[in-house]
């Protein structure tokens, strides 16, 4: 899967990808590697990419989390929004197609989907590896194209689930209910505190 | 409901007024050189020159605007033809914002832009907030119709024109208020986006369009975002 240049730049992506000029700069070197990989021609309409981000940014403060536990499970939930809103504005379209291309390879059997997907992920993991250390992983359902028929068809119907789609695809587990509800990692122990109070017929 | 705005003063600068009017009567006589004929015979040479120039010459295609000084509001007011500086970045700012949003037929006044620019520097001490200032510059350009059938007045706008220029001034704001030092900047690709952000935020925009302090945290939002 192609990775852009503009992740190897010294400022941390965390604080990059929330620039427009950067996530656009980094989302073309994404398409034209991918372009080269595959044969492929995409066209990019720039006004829905700059609507994906503006998008994209909304959610992302809207669900930013409070306590540093979250941080890094933030990281996996903010990708997932990013791959919603590509998802929703669909900023990308194909012109072309080799002929004779084997669409069983997710790459030739939704184009789009597999550039919006390859770049959520190559974002994730490059935030996971600068700032907490985390090896580049990917499940291998994101080469099983029985899931990507699943993908294609759920997303279409609902965007949101491309949320729970990017976490299965990078190996952890994906939250098929709510899947645009960020959970805190915090929640859970100030939970387990309440229900363990004691009460005074204790 | 837009406030009523003060008059504007008349400009020191007497290069504006004319480059408007000459861009004015090229666009209204870009046709064939027919529409001298009539006259040209009684013009003395160098004015038939000048009316060859402005009316009925092919026009050459120009090349893009020069995009590549724009500077940061606070160095505009450093500069120290400060208000011309920003009434022709203004202008060629708009010229590009109104063509990537489909409207290349409006005309722009240079004038309203530099009169904006001073009437809004005069009002503010230095050092003033960047967006606030930058919201008032806008109800000024966008009050007094920067640009338009005829710029300076609300003759032949509709609904869709007043929108256009609310946007197209929007985007020029953003534009000009972007940080530069982040990263190494084509100006024409800056703006381009500036224009997209603004289109895809649009109803935004004309929401808090008569509102200054929605206006500059607006501004301030997407400038820090671009």
């Amino acid at each position: 899967m192609a990775q852009p240049d503009t992740l190897t730049d010294t400022q941390p992506v965390r604080k990059s990808i929330r620039r427009l000029r950067w996530f656009e700069n980094s989302f073309r070197q994404q398409v034209s590697k991918t372009c080269d990989e595959t044969g492929i021609d995409l066209a990019i309409d720039d006004r829905k990419l700059a609507a994906t981000f503006i998008n994209w940014l909304r959610a992302f403060e809207s669900h930013k989390p409070q306590h540093e536990t979250d941080r890094q499970p933030f990281v996996g939930f903010a990708a997932g929004l990013m791959l919603r809103a590509l998802i929703e504005h669909a900023p990308l379209g194909v012109r072309s197609k080799p002929d004779d291309v084997d669409d069983t390879n997710p790459a030739y059997f939704w184009p789009e989907g597999y550039v919006y997907v390859a770049y959520c992920l190559n974002m994730r993991s490059a935030v996971l590896e600068q700032d907490f250390h985390e090896d580049r992983k990917v499940a291998p359902e994101l080469d099983e194209i029985r899931t990507w028929w699943s993908f294609k068809e759920n997303v279409a119907n609902d965007p949101a689930l491309g949320i729970a789609f990017l976490d299965l695809f990078a190996g952890e587990k994906p939250d098929w209910t709510k899947p645009g509800v960020f959970r805190s990692r915090d929640v859970g122990p100030t939970a387990l505190r309440f229900y363990e109070r004691k009460t005074l017929t204790d | 409901m837009r406030p009523i705005l003060p008059p504007l003063p008349l400009p020191n600068e007497l290069a504006m007024p004319v480059r408007d009017a000459l861009r004015g009567m090229r666009k209204t006589l870009s046709g064939p050189l027919k529409l001298m004929e009539p006259v040209e015979g009684a013009l003395p040479e160098p004015l038939r020159q000048v009316a060859r120039r402005v009316g009925g010459q092919p026009q050459t295609p120009r090349p893009d605007p020069e995009l590549a000084d724009v500077l940061g509001l606070s160095d505009f007011a450093n500069s120290r033809d400060a208000t011309a500086r920003f009434a022709r970045t203004t202008y060629q700012g708009l010229k590009f914002a109104l063509n990537r949003l489909g409207r290349d037929d409006l005309l722009i006044s240079e004038t309203v832009a530099g009169l904006a620019y001073r009437t809004v520097q005069r009002q503010n001490a230095d050092g003033a907030d960047p967006f606030q200032i930058s919201a008032q510059i806008f109800e000024q350009l966008v009050g007094h119709h920067v640009s338009g059938v005829a710029p300076g007045t609300s003759i032949g706008l509709h609904d869709a024109e007043e929108q256009i220029n609310a946007l197209a001034v929007f985007a020029v704001l953003l534009w000009i208020l972007v940080d530069r030092e982040i990263a190494e900047t084509n100006e024409a690709e800056v703006l381009a986006l500036c224009v997209d952000v603004t289109a895809s935020v649009a109803d935004q925009v004309m929401e808090a369009s008569p509102d200054r302090a929605q206006l500059a945290g607006l501004l301030s939002t997407y400038a820090g975002a671009i």
